[in-house]
């Protein structure tokens, strides 16, 4: 019983060390936005001479929101010489296919990509794409999103910079009026970009590729064998890849783009088990290759590894949590009082969920939308429900390494109530 | 008693939820967050906006003499005039919308915005708030812009003057010494410039390849004189790049970048550090830094018909017969030196 005793303990110390790691972290990201040193943007650069673009939109049964990415994609300042369109229509059953077909006939820079064979998913319908495109860089978008007329500049002239490997853009949710759900999501949103990408960039870390609003070296990442089918979360693993191999990965806090959040509990549910599942995936295979890199700082080590941990977090703050449940019921709770306590509380409630509410609220300022601080309570209930569902995915994640069983792709669930161009202005 | 701190329990638990209950109810900020989809980034963008809201506001037939009253950002009162010469030591209250041409003499104070459709001649020591000019622009030395001037010509600056938030131009941008500047843009940006030097590009020369091929050269800290590289660089640290030496692809430092004389390089530079380019360099692609910039005497920066940019975060320093064709910038002190 001793021994229990002193391994509940040994671990719950684990949890604290591990969230006041992080508390450090987000602080150190929110001090730089509000009082540090701000680099300023690529996007700034204006050069005649951009690179050839391929603008990729993955699309499975996306009737609902096809019309309104290609109708914005054709309306970009772009030279229409120098960029091509491939929406790839992966498997569709509803009208996807002809939508796509319509817009191709009416505009020659628009290639669409039928694919009714091979493996499923989003990693195998940019491999699929990627074979075919000619453009330097290739820039991805999500069906949901809503480019705005100089995104693909202000993400293409990035790679004026020989050593930068990928770029993400900045994501704004457009549905933001629809319920409580899509108010917190915005919130997490407004953090993780204003200040933890953006203080990542001033820092000289290491900004995460999202998969969506960003673009990567066509050739780069073809030399690197393209997208791990085998991998949910291909924008993480894309980001470790090309940093190990000495590319950096750049933020654009500027180039912004709508998106379209989930509406539904249910299928935040699934988004947020994918995302962990895939991110821990990635964890599981890029520690050791990160820390051996010889192309990055140690600064840029730490905070890589910092990453690569995060959806593991919720998973330590909830066995932690049991844990400490154990240890009270056995009336060991008394390691934490006086000074330890306060750490013990203290470490607990700043951390949030990837974004703690001191670094949502300083995003919220720095964007000018005061109010939505007032929502920031609230978020106690997504960190919950966030901490359950990252942990069913990191299980996912496990038994995935475990067994090699092969993964399959769940696209989430698009709703387009009155989220389009027209509901911002 | 227990009954009391219940309530209060219970009441202490719900308190932090109740303004953002209320937020959610009212909906006060549940709009997203605006994202204007048409923008496009243009460096006139003061001169065409502000041009556009004169216009739009004068579209009844106007009168040469007439002060009419138009709604801008705000109503104002605007004094349209045909030709006109201001005299030494005046002070214009309005804002003047100019038929033909504008002359000052010295010391005069244009309290708002201009915008003229012929061409405009500013005497010495004017101090102006924004200047939209159809034609071209010329500037004594002395005077002050508290926000921008753009001219649909070109832009001549005889002497030292502070060019406020931005000039820019669709002609060329003539600079003297000591002018300040943030923002600069014309075809070409020039400093106290020969005619003779706005020649086309020069031909490739240099000697020796010590590096080709489509991997870039990394944690170089020094290119030999009179080299010549055929690919992209990337360092670590600082470098620096002998005179004559020729690199065909781009730069990349996080620290700082010396390049000597006579260098030319066909692409793009970027640094975290200070970038300091020397004597009669040429630099064909876009000039970076999150530090400074200083172009020393006879730099050529881009080629005709090509826009190129030349930014430094904290300051850029140009010096004679500098030439930059497109866009230059600086959050800090822009100078000529």
């Amino acid at each position: 019983m001793e021994m229990v005793i002193l391994a509940l303990r040994g671990y719950l110390l684990f949890t604290i060390v591990i969230i006041v790691i992080y508390f450090i972290r987000h602080y150190v990201f929110t001090l730089n936005r509000l009082f540090g040193e701000q680099r300023i943007y690529y996007h700034d650069i204006i050069d005649s001479d951009l690179k050839t673009i391929s603008v990729l939109v993955p699309m499975h049964n996306e009737e609902k929101v096809a019309t309104n990415i290609l109708d914005l994609l054709v309306q970009s300042d772009y030279s229409k010489d120098d960029i091509e369109i491939i929406p790839i229509n992966d498997f569709s059953a509803d009208k996807t296919q002809e939508i796509l077909d319509n817009y191709a006939s009416r505009y020659p820079y628009i290639k669409p990509l039928h694919r009714y064979t091979g493996d499923r998913g989003k990693p195998a319908a940019l491999n699929a794409a990627i074979r075919i495109a000619t453009g330097e860089i290739i820039i991805v978008f999500d069906a949901d999103y809503l480019p705005p007329k100089d995104i693909l500049k202000s993400i293409a002239v990035c790679f004026n910079d020989p050593e930068v490997g990928a770029v993400m853009g900045r994501v704004i949710p457009i549905n933001t009026r629809q319920n409580i759900l899509t108010r917190l999501l915005d919130l997490e949103r407004t953090g993780g970009y204003q200040v933890d990408q953006q203080a990542r960039y001033n820092l000289r870390l290491m900004p995460q590729y999202g998969g969506t609003v960003g673009g990567f070296r066509r050739k780069v990442v073809d030399d690197l064998g393209g997208f791990n089918t085998k991998i949910l979360a291909e924008d993480t693993e894309l980001t470790y890849r090309l940093s190990i191999n000495g590319w950096k990965v750049l933020y654009a806090n500027r180039a912004e783009c709508y998106e379209e959040v989930p509406e539904k509990w249910d299928a935040r549910a699934r988004q947020i088990r994918r995302w962990s599942r895939g991110h821990n995936g990635v964890m599981f295979r890029y520690c050791l290759p990160l820390l051996s890199s010889p192309y990055l700082s140690f600064r840029e080590k730490i905070d890589g590894m910092l990453l690569l941990q995060v959806y593991c977090v919720p998973v330590i703050l909830l066995t932690g949590l049991m844990n400490s449940l154990a240890l009270f019921f056995l009336g060991e709770m008394e390691m934490f009082s006086g000074v330890f306590f306060l750490i013990f509380i203290g470490a607990y409630s700043n951390f949030g969920n990837f974004a703690p509410f001191y670094q949502v609220g300083t995003a919220c300022l720095l964007d000018g939308a005061a109010q939505r601080i007032l929502l920031l309570p609230f978020l106690l209930f997504n960190f919950f429900f966030n901490m359950w569902y990252i942990t069913k995915g990191f299980v996912d994640a496990c038994i995935d390494v475990v067994t090699w069983r092969k993964t399959k792709w769940q696209k989430t669930e698009r709703f387009r109530n009155g989220a389009n161009k027209e509901s911002v202005s | 008693m227990l009954i009391l701190a219940c309530t209060l329990l219970v009441l202490l638990l719900i308190l932090p939820f109740v303004p953002g209950t209320r937020e959610l109810i009212k909906r006060r900020d549940a709009a997203p967050l605006y994202i204007n989809i048409d923008y496009h980034k243009d460096p006139r963008y003061f001169a065409v906006s502000c041009k556009k809201l004169f216009l739009g506001s004068l579209k009844t037939p106007i009168t040469v003499g007439e002060v009419r009253d138009v709604m801008l950002s705000k109503e104002e009162k605007v004094q349209i005039v045909g030709t006109v010469h201001v005299p030494a030591g005046s002070v214009i209250e309005n804002i003047l919308y100019v038929v033909q041409h504008l002359e000052s003499e010295t010391n005069v104070s244009f309290e708002k915005e201009i915008y003229v459709r012929g061409t405009a001649r500013i005497g010495e020591n004017n101090r102006l708030q924004a200047l939209a000019c159809d034609g071209d622009i010329h500037l004594m030395k002395g005077t002050k812009f508290f926000r921008w001037l753009d001219a649909e010509g070109s832009i001549t600056v005889e002497g030292p003057c502070a060019l406020g938030v931005g000039a820019t131009c669709s002609g060329m941008l003539s600079l003297t010494r000591q002018c300040t500047f943030m923002k600069l843009y014309g075809f070409p940006v020039s400093v106290n410039v020969d005619p003779a030097l706005l020649r086309e590009d020069d031909t490739l020369g240099g000697e020796s390849v010590i590096a080709s091929g489509s991997l870039p050269l990394r944690d170089c800290s020094a290119i030999p004189a009179s080299s010549r590289l055929n690919c992209d660089i990337i360092s670590s640290k600082s470098m620096t790049i002998g005179e004559h030496a020729v690199i065909q692809g781009h730069i990349k430092t996080h620290g700082n970048l010396a390049i000597g004389a006579h260098v030319t390089i066909v692409g793009n530079i970027f640094a975290e550090g200070n970038i300091e380019i020397g004597l009669q360099s040429h630099v064909m692609g876009t000039i970076f830094s999150q530090a400074r910039v200083l172009l020393k005497q006879g730099v050529r920066v881009g080629a005709k018909n090509r826009i190129k940019s030349v930014i430094g975060k904290k300051s850029v320093a140009l010096e004679d017969n500098v030439i930059v064709y497109g866009f230059i910038m600086t959050e800090g002190m822009g100078v000529v030196v």
